[in-house]
């Protein structure tokens, strides 16, 4: 039988508090996209079907939509993201560098990828790991995420 | 140079809570502003010649009355707040964000009050978690302490708004779709002044910085702003350092300074002692500007526009003299090729064929047919889509060819001998 998505109780207070806040209830995919993949760490065919019958909108429209944005996936994720940014700013100081280092040290638990400008220029070049935010990233810094990572 | 009006809190220590913020003044603009008529305070903001921030650089109070007299039927409106921030080279609206939401929160309390709105959406881009956090925060403590939600200031409501990865929804047609829970695609627009709509009724979409310079010149009066800057770019922005520079950040200063001298002193200087090779002066998507010209630019719209380059975000990207410019401009491609929303075809095939061919460049396997192939895709570009990325991609590739061509033939020619 097929498994059915539910939110978490937390979550299902979460739901209704979202859906006073948005004139048409079609507005809050984003939002309940976001609420089902920090749930289950990505996005379920069942988690998408679940959003469609709560908006009574087509399961395909929130497919469409949740493929349009790259935060979103639809896969069981590693334990860890690095994301290294890879634009201008980060690139004109060592972006390439940092990236060949976590492609070097990092073992099979972490996914490393390209991304493009995080609006942290100024901290140049920098990374996010598992969300956070690591700027200005010299050799002590890259030594200290290995090792918050275990790696 | 430097002013402290937008970033007046920004040192000091958790002025991002609620208390601290009130302590250093935080919401004292709301009593004697909001007693006065809507119409009122959309004059002194005409006056006060305030501008965008968010890139665009237009007058901000012609958008509050093209918002505030569009007709409708419910009497609803909306302010849309961009906190998108995705063009590279810009970091400034997260600083407001982290550092002084409740500002922020202020300006949308009176904007609110100025256009007839009661509710307000900040759309923050999805990376922005951690900021994200900390504006949550904020508003919640706001509502706590009585500025939102029913209350004598208005009964606004603020919802933060998480986006999930998409630089185009940073454009304010492509964000409405984004927040009515579609894909985000611009819409097709007619040529006219008028306002935005969000599921049918009127909104203002302004960005971050706008909206936090509001309390300021509501406050103090349009002659307070207009006191910095120059005539035709009043006031303040918050300026952005990165890339070869000795001390990148953000740094608010008055219109009309010399971007030399900004880079020279409060920038610090070249890294590594090495020279000035050229500027992105206003995000990845104004054109660049080569070290031979800057001593002549003043960071305002206008002396920016002369250079054939634009004043954008005001988030300089600074290159030293071994820049690789065919390497620089290859790099800023593979961004608009990613990020192109793919809904018009010379800028979904447009982006991805002019990155193809700079990689060509890269591998030094170009020809001249390549250069011509390049200026062809720029030109097809531009002005035939929906929105303007595609014609800013177009700029930011002649604006490479204009003053660089020299490297992109020497690219072509170390391939043939
Ligand atoms: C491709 C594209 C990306 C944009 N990205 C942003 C952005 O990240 N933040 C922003 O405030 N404005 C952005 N804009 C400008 C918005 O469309 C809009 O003009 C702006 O938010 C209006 O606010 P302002 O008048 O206060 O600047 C972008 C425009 C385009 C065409
Ligand atoms: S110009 Fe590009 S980004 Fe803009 S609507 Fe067309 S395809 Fe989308
Ligand atoms: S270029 Fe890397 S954060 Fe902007």
């Amino acid at each position: 039988m097929r498994k059915i998505f539910e939110l978490s109780p937390q979550n299902l207070e979460k739901l209704s508090a979202l859906r006073k806040q948005y004139p048409e209830q079609k507005a809050i995919v984003l939002p309940l996209l976001w609420m089902v993949q920090n749930q289950l760490s990505y996005l379920s065919e069942e988690g998408m079907q679940f959003i469609a019958t709560e908006l009574d909108v087509p399961y395909m429209h929130v497919y469409s939509v949740a493929s349009f944005y790259t935060m979103f996936i639809f896969e069981q994720p590693k334990k860890h993201l690095i994301e290294v940014c890879r634009t201008l700013s980060c690139a004109l100081n060592g972006a390439d560098d940092v990236k060949a280092y976590f492609d070097d040290k990092c073992d099979d638990d972490v996914e490393v990828i390209e991304v493009e400008c995080l609006g942290a220029c100024g901290g140049a070049p920098m990374c996010a790991v598992d969300g956070k935010y690591k700027e200005s990233l010299d050799d002590a810094k890259l030594e200290a995420i290995l090792k918050e990572l275990k790696c | 140079m430097l002013v402290k009006i937008v970033s007046k809190k920004f040192d000091i220590p958790n002025a991002h809570t609620i208390d601290v913020a009130l302590e250093h003044g935080a919401y004292s603009a709301l009593e004697d502003s909001l007693v006065k008529e809507p119409k009122e305070l959309r004059d002194i903001i005409i006056e006060s010649n305030l501008r965008g921030k968010g890139g665009g650089g237009a007058a901000a109070g012609n958008k509050w009355n093209l918002a505030a007299n569009q007709p409708t039927e419910s009497g609803t409106r909306y302010l849309i707040v961009n906190a998108d921030e995705s063009e590279p080279g810009t970091f400034k609206d997260r600083q407001i964000l982290a550092k002084d939401p409740h500002l922020l929160i202020e300006g949308i309390i009176l904007t609110c009050h100025a256009i007839g709105a009661k509710s307000s959406y900040i759309y923050v881009r999805g990376e922005y978690e951690e900021f994200i956090t900390i504006l949550e925060g904020a508003v919640d403590e706001a509502y706590a302490k009585g500025f939102l939600g029913n209350s004598k200031y208005g009964n606004i409501d603020v919802v933060v708004h998480r986006g999930a990865g998409a630089y185009i929804c940073g454009e304010k047609s492509a964000l409405i779709e984004s927040l009515e829970g579609n894909r985000g695609h611009p819409r097709l627009k007619p040529h006219q002044p008028e306002s935005e709509f969000y599921f049918g009724e009127p909104a203002l979409v302004n960005n971050v910085e706008t909206i936090a310079s509001v309390p300021f010149i509501l406050e103090n009066g349009a002659d307070a702003y207009k006191a910095h800057g120059t005539e035709k770019s009043p006031g303040t922005l918050l300026f952005a350092m990165s890339g070869h520079i000795n001390n990148p950040g953000v740094y608010e200063c008055s219109f009309g300074h010399s971007m030399l001298d900004f880079i020279e002193q409060t920038g610090g200087g070249i890294k590594n002692g090495k020279k000035l090779k050229a500027v992105i002066p206003g995000g990845a998507s104004t054109p660049i500007i080569p070290a031979h010209l800057i001593k002549d630019v003043m960071m305002d719209y206008e002396s920016l526009r002369s250079f054939d380059s634009a004043l954008g975000t005001g988030g300089m990207i600074i290159m030293d003299e071994d820049t690789d410019m065919v390497k620089a401009l290859k790099n800023l491609l593979h961004f608009y090729h990613h990020e192109s929303c793919g809904q018009c075809t010379p800028c979904r095939e447009g982006t991805s064929w002019a990155d193809r061919v700079m990689q060509k460049f890269v591998d030094k396997r170009a020809t001249y047919e390549d250069l011509e192939i390049l200026r062809s895709v720029s030109r097809t570009m531009n002005g035939k889509t929906i929105c303007v990325f595609a014609p800013a991609c177009s700029d930011v590739i002649d604006g490479f060819l204009r003053h660089f061509e020299d490297e992109f033939i020497a690219c072509i020619q170390e391939e043939a001998c």
